[in-house]
């Protein structure tokens, strides 16, 4: 299956996503679609044993599933922030 | 303390690398009026039998190339090259897809102006090929009639964004189950609209049809062009 090859590119955005921010990734979203050609479940499995590796700490992983739709896109992330 | 930040927007694929380089191919394929086509199925399907007897009645309509992908071996390279086209094989070695850098790297030494139909005939498999752009201008999915008529519902992702169906070993259909308006449903339901070709890469049957959506490609790829 894929989903690793999926999940090593996904985490090559997030790395230079937290970098370019100054800041650690604590949630993100996707949108993987029903005609993707990709498997929610499989891709976090994936994602899960090896984000820890490359991020510090695997951040939380928010999957839509559309129906009918070919999209597998980062939607949106949650920094961590430091505050005083 | 640690705070979570508001939620920022990125709308990013997640494939984007992958994408660009495909863009850039389509982009080259496009200034030598070449057309290329990604041809997906599951093993067995005959991907590599329909690319021999395509290439062998091509001439003199077309220049053709193929570039073959396994997960081992060059057999199917072999296979193809006593055509006289340009063949290369592209062993993955154990990755079950193709992606746009493989493409890239491998037609780095050809010619692209002496080429009209480039063929890419992936991985033999219905799920993992799907995810990714080679610079094609079309995906064509390759189903027998060995198999079950249920498959583009079971992988609607490949049969989705597939542009025609090659319906292959329709000679076989006297001896098989296979119920080619179920099949036809299944493709509907997941692609309204598809062009099914039936052909038979044993008796040649159905390659007129098959040659003619080819050359209406072949068309609109020169018109953009």
């Amino acid at each position: 299956m894929h989903e690793l090859s999926i999940a090593e590119a996904l985490l090559s955005t997030l790395a230079l996503e937290s970098r370019r921010r100054g800041a650690a990734i604590e949630a993100v979203g996707l949108r993987v679609g029903e005609y993707s050609g990709v498997e929610p479940e499989s891709l976090r499995f994936c994602f899960d044993a090896v984000a820890a590796a490359v991020l510090g700490a695997a951040p939380r992983l928010e999957i839509e599933h559309p129906e009918r739709s070919t999209d597998l896109q980062i939607a949106w992330i949650d920094l961590a922030e430091d505050t005083p | 303390m640690k705070t979570i930040s508001e939620r920022i927007p990125v709308e990013q694929k997640i494939l984007k690398a992958n994408d660009i380089l495909a863009d850039q191919l389509r982009r080259r394929f496009e200034s030598a009026e070449l057309l290329c086509l990604n041809l997906i199925s599951s093993p067995g399907s005959g991907k590599t039998s329909l690319l021999e007897r395509t290439l062998a009645l091509c001439v003199p309509r077309w220049r053709m190339a193929v570039l073959t992908g396994d997960i081992q071996t060059d057999l199917d390279a072999q296979r193809m090259a006593r055509f006289g086209f340009p063949v290369k094989q592209i062993c993955t070695a154990g990755v079950c897809h193709l992606d746009a850098g493989m493409i890239h790297r491998a037609v780095e030494d050809w010619q692209l102006d002496d080429i009209d139909i480039l063929f890419i005939e992936n991985v033999g498999n219905l799920v993992c090929p799907s995810s990714y752009d080679l610079g094609e201008h079309h995906k064509v999915a390759v189903l027998s009639v060995t198999e079950g008529e249920d498959k583009p519902a079971k992988y609607p992702a490949a049969f989705h964004k597939a542009s025609c169906i090659v319906l292959n070993k329709i000679d076989l259909l006297p001896y098989v189950p296979f119920d080619v308006d179920r099949a036809r449903r299944c493709a509907e339901e997941v692609h309204p609209g598809i062009p099914i070709l039936p052909v038979s890469c044993t008796t040649g049957e159905g390659f007129e049809e098959w040659f003619a959506w080819l050359e209406a490609q072949r068309q609109s790829v020169a018109m953009a062009a």
